[in-house]
């Protein structure tokens, strides 16, 4: 099976991010990233499943020059091929572009099974599988958490999170695109050593202003307006003394903010 | 015939020539076959990859020569089997000069220069003396160990396995052949003797005399009414069954655990001093880390692995066999040696053509991951070992493989993440690493900023663990109160690394290696001084190999210099009954035993050693990575057992540790057993006890100043 799994260089949560001058992005400077944790899932089941069925894995993320450590994390984890579509502009936070990009890119490899994990943890989103398959015209399930595939059929069998413990079986026709949840199989250490091989090991890089040219319509219907950090409304108030004391003070004070 | 007779004999006394042809031929043989077993054994080691090293010759002769020689390994903690063991060798080393000596006269001598003869006269009689005495030592000693394998029933002679994988039918054939080995052994002594003895009384030759057991022997053959000419004619027979048995082992030595013999030496020979104290680095260009195969391990570890005599002291001394888990450091020899004789070696030429190269993968195979993750790194069995078999490099090695595919415990795998991002295994921001030294009375410098003449490495633990930081704080009192000019690199320091690279995670050792290098290179001072043993020895002695060279100290051995020079005065604390437990990283690794130990009794405090103690201290499971693994042993934690020794102590009041990993293992030991005993850190009884001395007064003020 030739399978794609799509990866996106995220900030990580160590470091509490700033808002930029035009309020509508984060300052990158300063900040530390990482592989978006759900992708990593999704890595994991491309590489079980190619370890099952045969075939290749590819990795392809959009983004600036840094992003490229992300497909160094992708090698070191046993990824066959790296592609990098090299974006200056929008550095990779450009949803549309992203799936465009990606999108055409992908056309031309020809490949199976694409994956990608559920969602992004800079913007939550969740939409980049489906704007995927969308533009790709090919099936798309998410917040998938096991996947049996039948190659020789064209076929998938998946389950996927409902919510509440359940779950639901579908089957799916060969090319489509899943959405990984977290946790499908549990992510294997990738030793220090293994990524510092992997930064010689070859990338393939595309530009993806020559992907799809700015003069284009931008194809986003969503923008974002302002981002502002949420405003201190707390008031923390400590009780002192004796047990039965604090007891009856707190529950004088549950009575007077109405909760009891 | 004159009164003078020379004393010598005729080696084939009244032997028929196609007899002592048959002799030669089957000599011939024998060293046929023994040569043979050799280059099989050779083959087997030239399978493995060079040396990293060069090797030095000349010095490790002379060291070798004088371990082997004083049996020093040996007798260590085991003086019987020790000097069994010396009676043995030594016996057997003056019967195959004796030997040799023959073979030098007749063989050699005799028929290519006459004149220069020498086995006879003066010689011939103490030659005979000394080879009668040491002959018997050599079945003193044998029968010595053979009381000592019947009769003592000792746990570390115990083969069964340590990980329960059944098996007993191969540990028989271990025992078999032990028996043939010592009854073996024991026979061609006895029938040595007999042909002496049937010889003499056959022809009592008054120079006999000199052989004064031989002598004995044949009045008491006498005794038992055998008449000169039976002697005479039995000599023959028992002479033959003597050559044959001794023939017969010379060419079993290289396909039984007599190559112990040759591999021992050489395995001495090559003996690293610094083995597992300072790991090798994984090269640049290697294609992966860590041993995977037979083929990557080094000719020497091929040839250590022969050196077992499965003398089990590795195994006794092992805390994660004592706590159940799976893995014996000599079951992991014992394993490796078997497969490379399947894959590598073979018993027969025949056999070696038809092994298949697949079969030489090892790690999470022949030995099991539960195995090798057990480990805890603490050297008890490299110290132990009398042949000088470095276990725990190998073990770290096959680590490495399986840390390569990424097969790891869940939780190291996220402790090991955490130090990736923030340096410490507490997942802790590094910007509050010197979050502990709020609330004391004193600044600590930065020595990032101001020179200072310590530079005190606190570790993890000391820095991030609340149940440790009051220790910590009580330290840096110590520090204050003795005047030291110290300081500490706050949010620069990172984990030292040590239990990192004992884990297999060689990479982010390395990573660790290097943003302490940096942070070290960029401070000024003179030399570093730690409260963590862990921290202590991979400083020491693996920094050096990365481009960082310190002088490194315990801060009880710079407390103790300062008391013992006067500088400070350390005022009694009331009597007590303790007892002192040897981090591994200080006793084994840095042999900083004397210290803590002059440093307790200056406190006033009655010291009562436990069993195991010193160079022999039982660890208390931490290390290697073992206190990020969640898997535990069937039996009673090693931590346990080891409270439980000190309660042997009558009156006990203070477990005193000098490690913060040992003080949260064994507090929690502590309180798991009943009565256990109140677990201080050396650090925190000085701590009481300091007292200001003029000296330490005058710097305290100086520091105020500044």
């Amino acid at each position: 099976m030739k399978i794609v799994t799509c990866l996106k260089h995220v900030p990580s949560s160590a470091v509490t991010p700033r808002i930029a001058g035009n309020r509508t992005g984060i300052e990158e400077e300063g900040l530390s990233y990482e592989v978006n944790e759900p992708d990593l899932y999704a890595i994991e089941e491309a590489l079980y499943q190619r370890s099952v069925h045969g075939g290749s894995v590819t990795g392809i993320t959009v983004g600036p020059a840094r992003a490229k450590e992300a497909l160094h994390v992708a090698y070191a984890k046993g990824v066959d091929q790296c592609i990098h579509c090299v974006d200056d502009k929008h550095r990779g936070t450009h949803p549309a572009r992203n799936v465009r990009s990606i999108g055409q890119i992908v056309k031309k490899l020809d490949c199976d099974l694409i994956l990608a994990g559920i969602q992004a943890d800079d913007d939550l989103q969740g939409q980049f599988g489906i704007a995927l398959a969308e533009f790709l015209a090919l099936p798309a399930v998410t917040a998938v958490t096991e996947i049996r595939a039948n190659p020789a059929q064209k076929t998938l069998t998946v389950v996927r999170e409902l919510g509440a413990g359940f779950k639901e079986e579908l089957e799916v026709d060969l090319p489509c695109v899943l959405t990984i949840q977290f946790g499908i199989r549990p992510l294997r250490y990738t030793p220090v050593m293994a990524i510092v091989r992997a930064r010689s090991r070859k990338i393939e890089s595309i530009d993806a202003l020559a992907l799809s040219p700015e003069g284009e319509r931008a194809d986003n219907l969503v923008r974002v307006v302002e981002l502002s950090y949420p405003k201190d409304s707390g008031h923390c108030e400590l009780i002192d003394g004796a047990a039965p004391d604090m007891a009856r003070k707190l529950v004088h004070k549950l009575v007077e903010a109405g909760v009891l | 015939m004159n009164d003078l007779v020379i004393p010598a004999r005729e080696v084939f006394r009244h032997f028929p020539a196609a007899l002592v042809a048959g002799f030669y031929a089957v000599a011939l043989v024998a060293m046929g076959v023994f040569a043979y077993g050799c280059w099989l054994r050779i083959a087997k080691y030239r399978a493995g990859r060079p040396l990293q090293h060069p090797l030095a010759t000349g010095h490790r002769i002379l060291r070798s020569a004088r371990l082997i020689a004083s049996h020093a390994t040996l007798r260590k903690r085991d003086a019987y089997a020790g000097w069994a063991h010396a009676l043995v060798f030594w016996g057997f080393l003056a019967l195959l000069a004796g030997t040799t000596i023959v073979v030098v006269d007749q063989d050699i001598l005799g028929p290519l220069a006459p004149g220069l003869q020498f086995w006879n006269g003066a010689f011939y009689s103490w030659n005979s003396l000394i080879l009668d005495l040491m002959g018997a030592g050599m079945l003193a000693g044998l029968a010595a160990m053979a009381v000592r394998r019947w009769c003592f029933k000792l746990p570390k002679l115990d083969y069964a396995r340590a990980d329960g994988q059944g098996a007993q039918a191969r540990r028989l054939a271990y025992v078999r052949d032990d028996w043939i080995f010592l009854g073996g052994l024991l026979l061609i002594g006895i029938t040595g003797f007999l042909v002496e003895a049937l010889r003499i009384g056959a022809d009592r030759p008054p120079f006999e005399l000199w052989s004064v057991l031989g002598w004995q022997l044949a009045n008491g053959l006498d005794a038992l009414g055998l008449s000169a000419t039976a002697a005479g004619t039995l000599h023959a027979y028992i002479w033959c069954l003597h050559a044959l048995l001794a023939l017969a082992f010379i060419a079993y030595i290289p396909y039984s655990k007599a190559i112990h013999v040759l591999a021992g030496m050489a395995s001495l020979f090559l003996q690293d001093p610094l083995a597992g104290k300072r790991l090798a680095p994984v090269a640049n260009d290697a294609a992966a880390a860590g041993y995977r195969a037979l083929e990557d391990f080094s000719w020497k570890e091929l040839l250590a692995l022969d050196a077992c005599t499965k003398c089990g002291r590795c195994h006794a001394s092992c805390p994660a066999r004592a706590g159940g888990w799976p893995l014996s450091p000599r079951d992991l020899i014992l394993d490796l040696r078997e497969h490379a004789e399947l894959a590598l070696g073979a018993r027969s030429w025949y056999q070696r053509s038809k092994a298949r190269t697949g079969d030489r993968i090892v790690a999470g195979t022949v030995v099991k991951p539960g195995a090798l993750w057990a480990c805890t790194g603490c050297l008890a069995c490299v110290e132990a070992c009398p042949v000088a078999i470095e276990h725990v490099p190998l073990i770290v090695q096959l680590r490495r493989s399986l840390v390569e595919e990424g097969a790891l415990d869940s939780n190291l795998q996220g402790v090991l993440e955490k130090l990736a991002r923030c340096g410490n295994s507490f997942g802790e921001p590094q910007r509050s690493r010197g979050k502990w030294t709020e609330g004391l009375p004193f600044r600590i410098k930065d020595a990032r900023k101001e020179p200072v003449e310590f530079l005190w490495f606190v570790g993890d633990y000391a820095s991030y663990e609340p149940s440790v930081q009051p220790v910590t704080r009580a330290a840096a009192r110590v520090f204050h109160a003795a005047g030291l000019d110290f300081g500490i690199l706050y949010e620069a320091e990172n984990n030292a690394g040590n239990d990192i690279r004992r884990a297999g995670e060689e990479g982010l050792y390395q990573l660790l290696v290097e943003k302490n290098r940096a942070a070290l290179a960029g401070a000024r001072f003179r030399q570093i001084v730690t409260t963590d043993p862990h921290s202590y020895s991979t400083l020491k002695f693996e920094y050096p190999e990365f481009g960082a060279t310190y002088r490194v100290r315990h801060l009880a051995e710079v407390i103790w210099e300062a008391v013992g020079t006067g500088r400070l005065a350390l005022k009694k604390i009331p009597q007590a009954t303790v007892t002192y437990h040897d981090p591994c990283h200080l006793s084994r690794y840095t042999q900083v035993t004397e210290a803590p130990r002059a440093l307790l009794a200056a406190l006033g405090l009655r010291l009562v050693e436990m069993e195991r103690n010193g160079a022999n201290s039982f660890c208390c499971g931490a290390g290697g990575g073992r206190i990020w693994m969640t898997d535990a042993g069937k039996a009673e934690r090693p931590s346990v057992q080891r409270i439980r020794e000190a309660l042997q102590i009558p009156g006990l009041k203070y477990f005193v540790v000098a490690c913060p990993k040992d003080r949260s293992m064994f507090r929690d030991a502590a309180k798991s057993v009943a009565g256990g005993p109140e677990v201080k850190d050396l650090i925190e009884l000085i701590a009481e006890a300091l007292e200001h001395g003029p000296v330490a007064a005058a710097s305290r003020e100086s520091e105020k100043c500044a």
